[in-house]
This record gives C-alpha cells, sequence and structure tokens, in this order.
C-alpha cells in the first residue's frame, strides 16, 4: 500500500494549514457554543420571577400539589421552581456549603432542616429576617421550632413543620398480654416488650434508627437527655458536658436493648425506612419514628399491613421512655424551616412565597395530607381540625417537650462525630463508657474551634 | 484448541471450575435484574428466593414498573446526559493531545523520551484524593464549580495515561516502513501522522476511544466533588441517591444500575477481542 | 556465558554516550526530534496543570491550619501530629491497609487459576473471556451499589447465604469487619479479570517448548509451575502487583457506596475532612499528602523489585 501524500512540499504545507486552522476554529467555535449551554459555565439564576425553592424529595406528590397551587394563583408574576435534594439530610447539607462556598449558588428559598440556621448564619449566608418576620409573628410559634431558627440574637428560619420523636407501639398486643399503659421507663418497655413478643411472637421488641446518619445522632441524643444527660451547656455554647454518669446511663440503656435480644443488631443499619417497614409488617412491637409514621400505618399503598380502618386502635403513641421514673421525657426536634438565601436577588418574592408556604390553610393542608406537625400553637386547640387530624392531639404534647440538637455553627461536625460513636456504642464494638469519653473529648475540640 | 485431558476427572473438574466461575461472576447482574423486575414486598422477602415470584400480581404485571420510575425521572436522564457529555469531551480532548504524544514517544527518538514515558506512566499511581482540595478552592477562584469543566479537567489528568499507553502500544505495532516511505517522498512527520498512522491504526485508536470512554464514565470521586446539582451530576453520582426522604426505591435503584451498566457491558462484549489486546498490550509493554 | 560475554563485548564496543545538554542541543537542532517535543508538550502541560501544581499546593497547605472564615495559619507539622492522633486515621489506615492485603491476594489467586485456564485452552474459551469482561465493565460504584443491594439484610441474597453458611450472627453491614470482608469480595469480584488479562499476556509469551522440554525431563505440572511459568511470569506480575496495590490503597468509591458512608479508608478520610467537615479540612489535606507520599514510596519499592528482576533475568 503505497501513501500518496501529495505532490510537492508547498501543496502539503497548505493543506496542513488549512486543516490547522479549520480545526482551531471548529475547536473554538464548539467551545464557544456550548460555553452558553447549562452545565458548561455555573448555573445561571432562573430567568427573572423565577424563584428557586430547594428540599428533599416529594414522595406523596403533596408538596408539588401545594406549590403548583401557589404558581397558578400567582399567574405568572412568581413563578416556584421545586429543585428536589438529596433524601439524606446530611448530603442535603454538604450540597448548600458547597454551593454557598462556591459563590451563593442559585437557590432562593431553602426547606432546610432545623440543626442548619445556626450553621449557615454564622458565615452569613442565609439573611436575617426579623425585618419581615415580627415579634408578633413569631409569638404564634412553639418555642423548640422557633428557637432553632435563632441565632445570637437574630431569626433566620420561619419554621415547616416541626417534627418529634415518638414512641409508637401495639396497643392492642399490649392489651392482650396484660399492659393498659405504655411504658414509662427503659425498664418497663424491656419488660413488656419480652413480654410481648414472646406471647404474641413478633420478631423484635423495640426498633429505631441507629444507622450512622442524622437520623442516628437524633436516636442517641434522646436516650442521652432521657438518661438525664446534657450534650451542650445551655449557659455556655463552647461548654460540652456530655460526660456525666445521666449520659451513661441513657446510652447504657440503649445497648443493653440489643444485648438483651429485644432490638436485632440490625437496628444498626436502618434508617426511617427500615424501621418503619418492620412496623408496617407487623414485625415489631415498639418503634420509635417521627410523625409522618401515622399517615403511613394507615395507608396500604406504602406497603402498610395494617387494616386501615383498625390501625389507629391497634396503634398507640407514647412518650419516649426515660431512665429514670418520674423525670421528664425529652423528644429530639427535627423538621424543617424556610430559610432565605442571603445571594437571592429576589428577597421579597421569597418571603411572599414563604409566607404563603405557612398560611394556616397551608398548615392544614400538610397536617391532614402529610401528618406534618404544625409548628405554631393554635392550630393545638383547633377543635375542628383536631378532628380531621388525631395526631394532632398527641402531638401537641410531644412538640412542646422537644430538645434540640446543639445548636453551635460547626454542628455539623459534631454530627459526624456523634453518629460514630452513636452507632459503634450501639452496636457494642465500643463500650458506652468510651464513646462517652470520646465524645466528650472530639466535641470539646470542636465546639472550642476558634475562628476570625 | 487446547490439549485434552489426560485425567476425565480433571476434565470434570476443570469445566466444573469454569462453569462455577461464569456463574459467579454473572450472578450479581442476574440478581439485581430480578430485583428490577419484582415487586417490593418480595425485594424485602426472608428468605430471598432465587427465581422471582409473584410476577403477574394483579392488577397488572409489576414487571417494569421499576423501569417505568427510572425511565419517567427527569433526573436520571440528565444525569445520563451528563456523563455522556463529561466522558465524551474527556476522550476527545485525551486523544487529540494523547495520540501526538503517543507518537513522538512511539516513533522519535528524542533524549528524555524514557523519563517522559515514565513520568506519564507514573501518573495513573496518583491517588486522586490528594489533589480534590487544592482544586477545589482553584476552581473556586475559577467560578467553575458545578460545571461540566470542573469535572472534566481532572478525569483528562486520569485518563491520559491509559489513552498514551494504549495509544503507544498500537502505534508500536505499525511497521515504520510505511511513514519511512511517506518521509522518503517528502512528508514531514505531521504528515506522517496524520495520513498515515492515524488511518492505519483506526481500529487501535478506535479501542482506545471507547476503553478512555468508559474510564471517564466510570469517575465518581470527582464528580461527587463538583457537580453540585442535576443539570451536571453524571449517573455514578445519581444512582446511590436513587432514594426519597423516608424511604428508599431498591426497586429503582436496581433497575437504574442495570439500564446504566447494560450498554456498557454491551460496548465490552462487542469490542472484546480488542480490549483484552488493547489491555494486555499496553500493560506489559 | 556466551551471551553475556557476547553483551559484554556489544557494551564495551559502543561508543561513550555523550553528554545530556549536548544530546539536548542535537535534538533541537534535528527538526523531526524537535518536533518530537511539541508534540509530548500539550500532555505535559496538562499533567503539570492538573496534576503536579495542585499537589504542591496540597503540600503546602498541609502546613496551615485552614478554619472557615479565617486567615490561614502556619503551623508547622501539627496537622500531621493531629492526624497521627486521630483514633478515625489510624482505624482508615488499618481498613485500607486490611483491605488492599487481602484483595490483592486474593485476585492473584483467582487471577492466575483463570490466566492459566484461559491459556491452556478449551472449548468455549472465548466467551468465557468475554464473561469474564463483564464486572470490570460496571461503574465501580455501581457495583457497590449492586452489591449492598445484594449485603442488605432484608431480601439480600448474600446475607442469607452468609446466615446458613454460619458466617456471621448479625448483618454483615452492621460490623465494620464484615463490611471490610464484603468490599474485599465485591472487588475481587470486579477486578480478578482484570488482572488475569495481564497475566494472561505474560503467560502467551512463554514459548510452548519450554514447556515441551520440561515434560521430556519429567517434570510435573507443579514443578513446571513453579520452576518455568511463576520466574518467567514474574516481570507481568510485578506490573500487576504495581497496578493493583496502588488501585487498592486508593480505594474511595467502593467504600463509599457500599457502606454509605460508614466504612473509612484512607481516601474517605481525606474527603470527608476536606469536602464535609468544617474544621478538619487541614486534616483531610494533611492524609491527602499522607496518601501521595505513601504511593510514592509504595512505586518506588515495586520497581526497584522490577527493576532487578527484569536485569538480573538478563
Amino acid at each position: 500500500m503505497t501513501a500518496r501524500i501529495g505532490n510537492g512540499r508547498s501543496r502539503a504545507v497548505t493543506r496542513r494549514k488549512f486543516l490547522k486552522t479549520t480545526g482551531a476554529g471548529v475547536a473554538g467555535a464548539t467551545l464557544l457554543g456550548t460555553g452558553a449551554c447549562a452545565g458548561f459555565t455555573p448555573s445561571v439564576e432562573g430567568s427573572a420571577g423565577t424563584l428557586v425553592f430547594t428540599h428533599g424529595p416529594d414522595d406523596s406528590g403533596n408538596k408539588t400539589k401545594w406549590i403548583d397551587k401557589f404558581n397558578e394563583e400567582q399567574k405568572g408574576k412568581i413563578v416556584v421552581e421545586y429543585r428536589e435534594m438529596p433524601a439524606d439530610t446530611g448530603q442535603y447539607f454538604d450540597k448548600m456549603r458547597t454551593e454557598f462556598q462556591a459563590g451563593g449558588g442559585t437557590t432562593d428559598v431553602i426547606g432546610g432542616d432545623v440543626i442548619w440556621p445556626a450553621q449557615f448564619a454564622a458565615n452569613g449566608w442565609i439573611m436575617e429576617l426579623s425585618e419581615v418576620f415580627t415579634e408578633e409573628r413569631q409569638a404564634d410559634f412553639l418555642e423548640g421550632p422557633l428557637a432553632s431558627g435563632k441565632f445570637e440574637g437574630g431569626i433566620y428560619g420561619v419554621p415547616w413543620y416541626a417534627d418529634a420523636g415518638m414512641l409508637w407501639y401495639r396497643r392492642d398486643l399490649l392489651k392482650k398480654s396484660g399492659f393498659d399503659d405504655p411504658p414509662e421507663t427503659w425498664d418497663e418497655l424491656m419488660e413488656i416488650a419480652a413480654k410481648v413478643q414472646s406471647e404474641s411472637g413478633l420478631l423484635y421488641g423495640y426498633v429505631g434508627q441507629g444507622s450512622e446518619y442524622e437520623g442516628g445522632v437524633c436516636n442517641g441524643c434522646e436516650f442521652v437527655w432521657n438518661g438525664g444527660g446534657e450534650i451542650l451547656d445551655p449557659n455556655d455554647p463552647t461548654n460540652i458536658i456530655i460526660d456525666s454518669p445521666e449520659s451513661l446511663r441513657g446510652l447504657e440503656a440503649e445497648a443493653l436493648l440489643v444485648s438483651e435480644g429485644i432490638t436485632p443488631l440490625a437496628m444498626a443499619t436502618y434508617k426511617e425506612t427500615e424501621s418503619l417497614t418492620a412496623f408496617k409488617n407487623q414485625d415489631a412491637v415498639f418503634l420509635r419514628n417521627w410523625p409522618y409514621t401515622y399517615a403511613e400505618i394507615g395507608d396500604p399503598a406504602t406497603g402498610s399491613t395494617f387494616d386501615p380502618k383498625t390501625v389507629y386502635d391497634q396503634v398507640g403513641v407514647a412518650a419516649i421512655p426515660v431512665s429514670e421514673t418520674g423525670s421528664k421525657s425529652f423528644r429530639c426536634l427535627g423538621g424543617w424551616s424556610f430559610l432565605i438565601n442571603n445571594f437571592s436577588t429576589k428577597k421579597e418574592q421569597a418571603w411572599e412565597f414563604i409566607q404563603y408556604m405557612t398560611s394556616p390553610e397551608a398548615r392544614e393542608f400538610f397536617a391532614i395530607n402529610e401528618s406534618n406537625l404544625p409548628p405554631e400553637k393554635s392550630f393545638y386547640e383547633d377543635k375542628a381540625l383536631l378532628k380531621k387530624q388525631p395526631l394532632l392531639e398527641v402531638a401537641g404534647a410531644a412538640v412542646a417537650a422537644t430538645k434540640p440538637r446543639p445548636v453551635h455553627r460547626f454542628y455539623s461536625d459534631m454530627s459526624l462525630k456523634m453518629a460514630e460513636e452513636y452507632n459503634e456504642s450501639l452496636k457494642g464494638e465500643t463500650e458506652p463508657q468510651d464513646a462517652i469519653v470520646t465524645l466528650q473529648d472530639q466535641l470539646s475540640r470542636i465546639a472550642q474551634t476558634k475562628t476570625g | 484448541m487446547g490439549k485434552s485431558f489426560e485425567n476425565p476427572w480433571m476434565r470434570i473438574a476443570f469445566y466444573g471450575a469454569m462453569v462455577l466461575f461464569v456463574l459467579m461472576t454473572l450472578f450479581p447482574l442476574y440478581w439485581v435484574f430480578k430485583m428490577s423486575i419484582v415487586t417490593p414486598e418480595e425485594l424485602f422477602k426472608t428468605p430471598p428466593s432465587l427465581l422471582p415470584t409473584n410476577l403477574d400480581i394483579a392488577p397488572a404485571p409489576y414487571f417494569f414498573t421499576a423501569y417505568e420510575t427510572v425511565f419517567a425521572d427527569p433526573d436520571f436522564k440528565a444525569a445520563i446526559v451528563n456523563s455522556i457529555v463529561v466522558a465524551g469531551i474527556t476522550t476527545v480532548i485525551c486523544l487529540t493531545v494523547g495520540s501526538v504524544c503517543a507518537y513522538a514517544l512511539a516513533r522519535i527518538n528524542f533524549v528524555f523520551r524514557t523519563p517522559i514515558q515514565a513520568f506519564i506512566l507514573a501518573i495513573s499511581f496518583f491517588p486522586a484524593v490528594a489533589i480534590i482540595a487544592p482544586l477545589f478552592l482553584q476552581f473556586q477562584t475559577f467560578g467553575i464549580i458545578g460545571t461540566y469543566w470542573a469535572m472534566i479537567i481532572p478525569d483528562i489528568l486520569f485518563a491520559l495515561p491509559l489513552t498514551v499507553f494504549l495509544l503507544l502500544a498500537y502505534f508500536r505495532e505499525l511497521p515504520a516502513g510505511l511513514e519511512e516511505a511517506a518521509k522518503v517522498d517528502g512528508a514531514n512527520i505531521w504528515q506522517a501522522f496524520f495520513r498515515i498512522t492515524i488511518p492505519l491504526s483506526a481500529p487501535g485508536v478506535v479501542t482506545t476511544a471507547i476503553l478512555t470512554f468508559i474510564f471517564a464514565w466510570n469517575e465518581f470521586l470527582f464528580a461527587n466533588t463538583f457537580a453540585l446539582d442535576i443539570t451536571t451530576q453524571p449517573a455514578t453520582v445519581v444512582i446511590p441517591q436513587f432514594a426519597t426522604t423516608y424511604t428508599t426505591d431498591f426497586g429503582a435503584q436496581a433497575a437504574a444500575s442495570i439500564v446504566v451498566t447494560l450498554p456498557l457491558v454491551a460496548l465490552v462484549l462487542i469490542f472484546q477481542r480488542r480490549i483484552v489486546s488493547g489491555l494486555t498490550a499496553g500493560a506489559v509493554k | 556465558m556466551a551471551v553475556a560475554t557476547g553483551a559484554r563485548a556489544r557494551k564495551s564496543a559502543k561508543p561513550k554516550r555523550a553528554g545530556v545538554f549536548s544530546r539536548l542541543k542535537g535534538d533541537f537542532a534535528n527538526p523531526e526530534r524537535r518536533t518530537a517535543y511539541y508534540m509530548v508538550a500539550p500532555v505535559l502541560l496538562l499533567v503539570l496543570l492538573i496534576g503536579l501544581w495542585p499537589v504542591t499546593y496540597a503540600i503546602y497547605l498541609s502546613f496551615l491550619k485552614i478554619l472557615p472564615e479565617t486567615a490561614p495559619s502556619f503551623v508547622g507539622l501539627q496537622n500531621y501530629i493531629d492526624m497521627f492522633s486521630d483514633p478515625t486515621f489510624r482505624g482508615a489506615v488499618l481498613n485500607t491497609a486490611v483491605f488492599t492485603v487481602l484483595s490483592v491476594v486474593l485476585e492473584f489467586v483467582f487471577g492466575i487459576g483463570i490466566a492459566l485456564a484461559l491459556n491452556r485452552g478449551f472449548a468455549g474459551q472465548g466467551s468465557v473471556r468475554a464473561i469474564a469482561l463483564v464486572p470490570w465493565a460496571f461503574p465501580t460504584v455501581v457495583s457497590a451499589v449492586m452489591w449492598r443491594l445484594m449485603y442488605q439484610q432484608q431480601g439480600g441474597i448474600m446475607a442469607y447465604i452468609a446466615l446458613k453458611l454460619n458466617l456471621i450472627a448479625g448483618p454483615i453491614l452492621a460490623s465494620e469487619q464484615a463490611t471490610l470482608f464484603a468490599a474485599v469480595i465485591v472487588d475481587v469480584w470486579k477486578t480478578t479479570p482484570f488482572v488475569a488479562l495481564l497475566l494472561l499476556a505474560g503467560l502467551q509469551v512463554i514459548p510452548a517448548d519450554t514447556y515441551e522440554a520440561a515434560r521430556v525431563d519429567g517434570a510435573n505440572a507443579w514443578q513446571q509451575f513453579s520452576r518455568i511459568t511463576l520466574p518467567l511470569l514474574k516481570p507481568a506480575i510485578a506490573v500487576a502487583l504495581l497496578f493493583r496495590t496502588l488501585d487498592a490503597w486508593r480505594v474511595y468509591d467502593l467504600f463509599w457506596a457500599m457502606s454509605d458512608r460508614t466504612l473509612e479508608s484512607l481516601s474517605t478520610y481525606v474527603f470527608k475532612g476536606v469536602r464535609i467537615s468544617q474544621v478538619d479540612f487541614s486534616l483531610g489535606d494533611a492524609a491527602a499528602v499522607f496518601i501521595f507520599l505513601t504511593s510514592l514510596v509504595l512505586a518506588f519499592i515495586f520497581l526497584k523489585g522490577l527493576g532487578t528482576e527484569s536485569s538480573g533475568g538478563g
């Protein structure tokens, strides 16, 4: 095979030059052209009038429904774009933080976890709201959820819905075994669970969320608090006081559940899904989970094996047990608030959207359809609403007894350490005593990190 | 064909071992496929059954439900597009600069040839995590975090050794005589490269392109670090996230895995002969 | 003997090599060799910009304390001290080391077996070789997710098998040890084909006559393997070992996706410190430099071993 190049150098040079220049031209044009495409430039803000709202995935479709209603009523003046974020709150947080660090990002309204306001506010990433979120309006709200949005004297978040850890239990099975009331202490729970388990043949006595993630931190903190311990000194946010006999007995109670066989070791891999599935399959006597459980156990479409007509007689809800009889039961405060991105150029529209989402109609809609707990006091006294959503009767007391996780600008680092240690203590890979000492050490280091 | 076994027992053992190997290799693929077509109840059934039961559950067969979820999900489609864009551009850039470099290393005996070869090889040993911190800060300054470039740039770095060495092996296999003849005819080295080497080694170039593409497609670390939302996130980032707030749709996750992997598997199977010779040639030489 | 003398004779017959600089000058004088430099320049430039410069910057950063909203301050080796005292880091090193040793050893054992089988030739070998490539086509993250689904307590086939075989009492993913072994299995599944192919290439270079001669001399299969195959395969083994060890040392995707971020490797430690934590950025960066330096050391050790082998082999 002979190669034909061309006749002589001069022609070849021209051809080469031609190839070179056109090649460069095409490359340049492509790059410039693609520069305009999404993905080659940092995401540009939504066009005028588009408000970007971020939150986790919308399983039931209710949030989308409500937002669509808003868009309709606005008739094009404001269009809210619901941008779905990762389901895992830790990942969602990382994403938001990266966006802020990269220059502000493109979201306007953030449906943020209650543990975020302090962390974002400390860096000046979210807008301080006291101008629009007046003191009078604030007074409508329950203490716990409202406090989660406060930081250094300012208010940064408008509570959307509150979550509180609750103990769900098989009222019918307890009655069958001779127990009229739910347990008040962990010892009582173990006693009841053991009896009911053997008599009714259920697989598990107690399940909760024990995986190494934020939900695991909630569970672990509940054990610590209900043992009588504290993590962050309420008077001094740089002082960690988790190392106490009370905290220890709390974590020991949790480890005991596993070692006594009331709780499967698998709980160390459970997030909300797995634990709720176990309960919905009628495999567990006790379940620690958030209020949305109420809606799901009555809905066969979610895989619940309960008969919707009888489920609310079969299942009761109670306070999280404590270690010492008579001491106060604390539920971990969860839930979500609306935050406004400080870099947003549409802050007025953002506030309008937030007001819409926190209106009484919105509260009612989400309370009934999602069993989301409204963060405002008045709803727990509304008799008509209570009829439509019976959960609110018990929930009112629950939300009043919530305790927030440590409010600190570096909470996410603390959360990582707590998630790890709680998980190891639960599995029995670390002694509760060692876990507490490690946490005291690590959390103190984080709490005292000097910045500025 | 190969030698026959003297001992019939050896033959049985040998083929038995081969069958076992094939089964173990393909089993995960089968299992995850099964997960993508069965109902949620069966997904969590303990003990799990080897063959799917309950396929025809009223009111309609559940077979395609997970796939419908996956294909209806705009995020999934966007992720696939992102994967294609990032892997595609990486491949094009790597091929362009890498082929020229490989040619020089293959054909021209210049002073630093061996050290440069070793240097490029050394990059493949480079721990990618080591540079995410400085790259993050640099990209922050240039404002490209959350764009395709933030992924393409590191991908180029790590794909280059693969591209260069594969092409190097292919170029070396070509007899130098043709290029020599061209040079005698008056062509310079660029012309020899474009007019002779590239066309002749086209199969090698194609294989290299495929392998580079697959390599960039599979990249996860930088995608996870620099792709902020679905406008840029490729499939490798999206699939582990196939979950909803309080539930995890394992069926959909399985279906998404199958959808993303099948084309790659098909590519690999079609081009397997070339891939094998490319990998082995590149590595051994 | 005869060969060596010949080589020695040839060596002494060669003219003494000119110095580097004069050779460089000669290169630039020659148009063809000069073009070579232009041809490799783009690649080298990219590597410098995307690789070397960031690494240098990372090393520089590791001597500073980086905190949000704070000016960086020079802290010398403090970050490294903190890093080594961090129990999470020590756990990560242990996990990564165990993972590396186990997966590389297993991949070799299985890889050699498969390579020998493929080399021997049998009916359907083409299909087997094609099928063997299938795991390699999966993105690591996807295979991690797939295997995670199989390791699940509820409905996971691997969990079921492990339970039946009495290998483990509780859920696999609840135990750090079990998860580590589970990850090794996934890596072996995914990469053995690659190792097998590398070794196969090395096997195919060995002429069949060598085995014939040995068989005539009365050597049995094991002797053939240990006296002929293994020594001649050493270069291929060394190359494969080098690639696999350094790959395993950097493991990230697999641990991250399979354990849902809970199992710690050196790389996940870096990622968490640099991208997730707010106060531990400097620790993460120090760990990144640590990985870089240890990779260099490992590579050096292997290359030294490879070097002596090939020069010793003649």
